[in-house]
């Protein structure tokens, strides 16, 4: 959770305060844009996905209220119902498959092309699992949340989230497994 | 392949500067949306209403609701009565007699459409010089009404 967030959501959210909310931006632009790539496996469509979520964002923050739970939470479920609608729209055009193996991780931040191929696979092979499967591991092991921090952006109880994740391990282990 | 460490460098993935500049600036461009205040929905309710009153009264003055009121516009040039009367007064039933189809048709002599017009034009042109005739007998101050003209064509 980023320092002052309360502080800047309020400002965001009660006086539209542009400079507070591209601070939140900021510090949670990468991690949505992780969480759009590893699900649509294309870096334009991950860009357009994640503008996309944090435009809705700003129309709609004069509506924000907080519940409890991280503003991160809220990104996250704009994010989810992006990609849902990005797939919806997509159903006709491009098979998940046909999109697996594309430019997903840049050169520049892997120049070891080995290493870039590893990535892109697990990422195709995160793809394979069910969703709440893919975003226990995109929180727990790619942004690095705590199970807590993971049960509230998933609004689930901590004890589910351990037991999703151990399952999701496995499936993955076992996808990766078959696809090398 | 280890997987966890290859979880782990995917961390590392950063969107593009560039975009993520751009992105932004778009994004603070445009205006949050207002959320919907008792107050808003009042005021969006009363511009609604507005202008449905005011298209309803268009269309009431349109077509002519108010010449039934004693708001419609008032001409003292006009005398509302005796324009009634001469309406009433005109003879809208027009009777064709000259033009007599069943005689043509069982006509002896062949004819074509053209002779037909032809011969229909002549028997009205006699009604017309007979109407007219009978228009230049009357004085030529005074004014000729439509009832004279289409009484002097029945003639």
């Amino acid at each position: 959770m980023l320092d002052g967030e309360e502080k800047l959501i309020q400002d965001a959210v009660k006086e539209g305060d542009s400079s507070a909310f591209g601070k939140l931006y900021d510090y949670y632009q990468p991690m949505i844009y992780r969480f759009v790539l590893v699900k649509v496996g294309r870096r334009e469509e991950a860009e357009d996905i994640t503008h996309q979520v944090f435009f809705q964002a700003w129309q709609n923050i004069r509506t924000y209220r907080h519940r409890g739970y991280p503003f991160g939470s809220w990104l996250y479920r704009i994010a989810r119902n992006q990609v849902i609608d990005h797939y919806r729209s997509q159903k006709d055009d491009v098979s998940l498959e046909a999109a697996d193996i594309e430019n997903s991780v840049p050169q520049a931040t892997q120049p070891d092309v080995s290493l870039r191929m590893d990535m892109e696979k697990v990422m195709a092979a995160i793809r394979q699992l069910k969703p709440e499967y893919q975003e226990v591991v995109i929180f727990r092991f790619i942004e690095d949340l705590s199970v807590r921090e993971t049960a509230d952006a998933m609004h689930k109880t901590e004890g589910a989230v351990k037991l999703m994740q151990h399952r999701a391990i496995e499936e993955l282990k076992k996808s990766v497994h078959e696809s090398s | 392949m280890n997987l966890l460490k290859t979880l782990e460098e995917l961390k590392n993935i950063k969107p593009d500067q560039t975009f993520s500049e751009n992105s932004l600036r778009v994004i603070l461009a445009s205006t949050p949306i207002e959320p919907l205040s008792a107050r808003r929905i009042f005021a969006r309710s009363l511009a609604t209403a507005g202008s449905l009153v005011m298209a309803g009264a268009l269309v009431f003055i349109i077509a002519g609701g108010l010449s039934e009121t004693k708001l419609a516009p008032q001409f003292s040039g006009i005398d509302p009565i005796a324009l009634r009367a001469e309406a009433q007064a005109i003879d809208t039933q027009i009777n064709l007699l000259n033009i007599n189809y069943t005689e043509n048709s069982i006509s002896t002599q062949p004819t074509t459409p053209l002779t037909k017009v032809v011969k229909q034009l002549t028997t009205n042109n006699k009604s017309i010089s007979s109407t007219t005739a009978v228009l230049a007998s009357s004085t030529p101050s005074s004014t000729i009404s439509v009832d004279d003209i289409l009484q002097g064509l029945s003639q």
